[in-house]
């Protein structure tokens, strides 16, 4: 961590000196060491990125078009998501909806049959969903028909036929084998430790993010090893953590408003490395591909799992969105500022439903 | 209108993700074609609208806004791969239950759809109905509900005719007078006389001697609403050229068509020639990604609240090129997506409103009841 402040204040240390005297040395250096860093520290997901954007080869982020993009969608609305279950699940029990969101969250990847293309879709309550939401339905289902999927002690040993029948839907959940894996590793730690609910952990942490290690997130990637989401890259850890982030901004944003659910640190968030936003980044010009890796996405070709180029993919997502964020605030009132997610939930909410092909990565991360 | 509006990004059709499921991407690898154009002035392809048809002399002759083509090419490259939904607009109240009641509604609303910030005080208008606080049109809307509630016969052109001024104080009772109230009192005069002397006093029953296109040799509903109910008549001069707007014209039917179009209540035709609502947003979410430009002394005039007044050259040129830019913005939008995800102006128009209606950016401001 101190390694990694001091590279920090390097860093802007030689972006002053660039400015100051003349800036040829700096140009000289194709691999530029002045990398724009944004201001907000302490998140160690955002704080983890440094080596990725200062040596990618695939991925590039573009400070001017980032600039002028933040010049007039600062002027939007933004709102702050207010998120709510679908059919009316957790309503007006904060615990469950707690539970409710955060077991979900355990199995919230990977919708789309990696073979035939085809989406996980349920009918439920004469209504239709689709990929997450699908999901959601059927854990909606289960509880509806008595099934206890919110209790630890149920999914430590849930088996193959009953998850079978709880996601009963167009086709087999995809990667059902590794769901149930990750079911039956944090039903275990749910049930030996927190009374099998998770909101009996939520109340054991601090109500930030990051605590030296007693945060929220920092304890759920600690003690439930399924949202560790960490690549290796040149030897440097690189942290996501992606769907711990989005489980607890879930459950911020369905309780925000009861006051049930404080968090102190939410400028810590960073977005969310999915598939989606990287898209709407590179459609918007914030970011561009390498020739290989353009076409690679287009047709539609498998991006490996850790490999250099998703996790460049996945950094950049967060680098460029810090940014933006950070770009967009400076215009924008005192009053009326935002973190980081709600430019996540902008950038998300146009394209998900694109054509534009995303990258493909078989993983239970996200 | 403006309460459906705002509810636009709440219909998201299922479209997309069925495109997204199966069809062959689209990879815009083509080079693009550029448009139609006259001199170095490009145009969009004609779609039908006489409101499109009669920008040109504005555009040509502007001195205060520019509209930059480049950019509306930048911005369509990614604005093209969103969804842009058909928006399903409600019809407030669940009054489309009775589509002809439907149509008198929105069309009596529409008729005093204008103006409901206060001139001097910038107050906005508010009103309670149903135990929510509701602003602007949203109140406006709400206070004719509130009257049909009462049994105050507000969709009859009879009553529109002859209502007097302690009525509509009565009607548009609120946190303080209905902006410009003489002036909408002064519509309601004309269009319940018009509606009572021709159409039984319903709107439903002009809506319906009409072929259901916009436009039709002079029959269309906007061609005919516009020429027997001269509120509607959405016009300016420019440089002795008449420029058609038909603001509210457009957007009631518009409203209409979205909120109506799935139950055969209303039928439409030709809604591709429906041009954007040249309203007091549009024109800023336009100007904000550098579609337009304004001279130095049009920015600051918007910038520090100074009224631009109706019919001037400065008012006409930011309606025209609102109209201009969104036009060639669908047309090159559409020139990315499929065939089977072509778009029609409103939806840019209601992706661009959706955006900014509550931004703090200024827009200009206009005393008038045409928008």
């Amino acid at each position: 961590m101190t390694e990694k402040l001091g590279r920090r204040q390097f860093v802007q240390g030689m972006g002053a000196l660039g400015m100051l005297a003349a800036s040829e040395a700096l140009r000289a250096n194709d691999n530029a060491t002045a990398v724009r860093w944004p201001k907000l520290a302490g998140s160690p997901v955002l704080d983890s990125l440094h080596p990725v954007i200062e040596h990618a080869r695939d991925v590039h982020t573009h400070l001017e078009r980032l600039q002028e993009i933040a010049g007039w969608m600062a002027y939007e609305e933004l709102p702050m998501p207010d998120y709510a279950l679908p059919l009316g699940a957790g309503e007006g029990k904060p615990d469950e909806t707690i539970d409710f969101i955060l077991t979900s969250d355990v199995v919230d990847t990977a919708f789309t049959d990696f073979s035939t293309h085809e989406k996980f879709q349920v009918d439920y309550a004469g209504r239709h969903w689709s990929d997450s939401d699908a999901l959601f339905a059927c854990m909606k289902r289960a509880l509806d028909n008595g099934i206890p999927v919110l209790d630890g002690k149920f999914l430590a040993r849930v088996t193959r036929p009953e998850l079978e029948r709880i996601f009963a839907g167009n086709i087999e959940l995809p990667m059902l084998d590794q769901k149930m894996e990750v079911l039956h590793q944090v039903g275990g730690v749910l049930a030996e430790t927190y009374e099998g609910r998770f909101h009996n952990f939520v109340k054991s942490c601090s109500p930030r993010l990051y605590d030296n290690g007693n945060g929220l997130i920092d304890r759920l990637v600690k003690e439930f090893p399924r949202f560790n989401d960490v690549s290796e890259y040149d030897g440097h850890t690189i942290r996501f953590y992606k769907l711990s982030q989005l489980g607890v901004w879930f459950v911020y944003s369905s309780l925000r408003k009861t006051g049930q659910f404080p968090l102190e640190d939410l400028n810590k968030m960073t977005a969310f490395a999915d598939y989606m936003v990287p898209v709407t980044l590179r459609l918007l010009g914030i970011t561009s591909y390498s020739p290989e890796l353009e076409q690679a996405i287009n047709t539609h070709q498998m991006v490996p799992r850790d490999s250099r180029r998703e996790v460049e993919i996945r950094a950049h997502c967060i680098y460029a969105t810090a940014l933006l964020c950070e770009e967009i605030n400076n215009i924008r009132p005192k009053d009326m500022q935002i973190v980081i997610p709600q430019i996540d939930a902008r950038l998300w909410t146009h394209y998900h439903t694109t054509w534009w092909p995303h990258h493909l990565t078989k993983t239970i991360m996200y | 209108m403006n309460r459906s509006r705002r509810q636009v990004l709440k219909g998201v059709s299922t479209l997309g993700a069925i495109a997204a499921m199966g069809a062959e991407p689209l990879l815009a690898a083509n080079p693009v074609k550029s448009p139609v154009s006259s001199g170095s002035l490009p145009w969009p392809k004609p779609i039908g609208s006489p409101v499109i048809e009669s920008l040109r002399p504005v555009i040509e002759g502007s001195r205060d806004v520019k509209t930059h083509y480049d950019k509306i090419v930048d911005a369509a490259r990614w604005m093209a791969y969103e969804e842009l939904p058909m928006p399903h607009m409600a019809v407030p109240y669940g009054l489309d239950k009775n589509p002809d009641v439907a149509i008198d509604f929105i069309m009596v609303s529409n008729t005093i759809n204008s103006a409901f910030t206060d001139f001097k005080t910038h107050i906005k208008f508010q009103t309670d109905y149903a135990d929510a606080r509701l602003s602007d049109s949203d109140a406006m809307v709400a206070c004719l509900k509130r009257a049909m509630d009462n049994g105050i016969p507000i969709l009859d052109g009879k009553f529109l005719a002859k209502v007097s001024r302690p009525e509509m104080e009565k009607l548009f009772a609120g946190n303080m007078e209905m902006p410009m109230l003489d002036e909408k009192m002064a519509v309601f005069h004309q269009a319940g006389e018009v509606l009572a002397a021709k159409y039984d006093g319903r709107y439903v029953n002009f809506v319906k001697s009409c072929p259901p296109r916009l436009y039709d040799n002079g029959n269309g509903l906007v061609d005919r609403l516009v020429k027997e109910f001269p509120r509607f008549n959405d016009v300016s001069q420019f440089d002795g050229h008449q420029v058609k707007f038909y603001k509210l014209a457009q957007l009631g039917y518009w409203g209409m068509y979205s909120g109506l179009g799935r139950t055969s209540g209303f039928k439409l035709e030709d809604p591709q020639k429906l041009s954007a609502f040249a309203d007091y947003i549009v024109p800023v979410a336009l100007r904000l990604m550098g579609m337009t430009s304004y001279s130095p002394a049009l920015e600051k005039a918007i910038n520090s609240y100074q009224m631009i007044p109706r019919d001037s050259r400065q008012e006409i040129e930011i309606r025209a090129h609102s109209l201009y830019a969104t036009a060639l913005l669908a047309e090159e939008v559409n020139r990315l997506r499929p065939a089977d995800q072509q778009v029609i102006i409103p939806q840019i128009d209601a992706r661009i409103w959706t955006h900014y209606h509550t931004t703090f950016w200024p827009h200009h401001l206009t005393k008038t009841i045409m928008y």
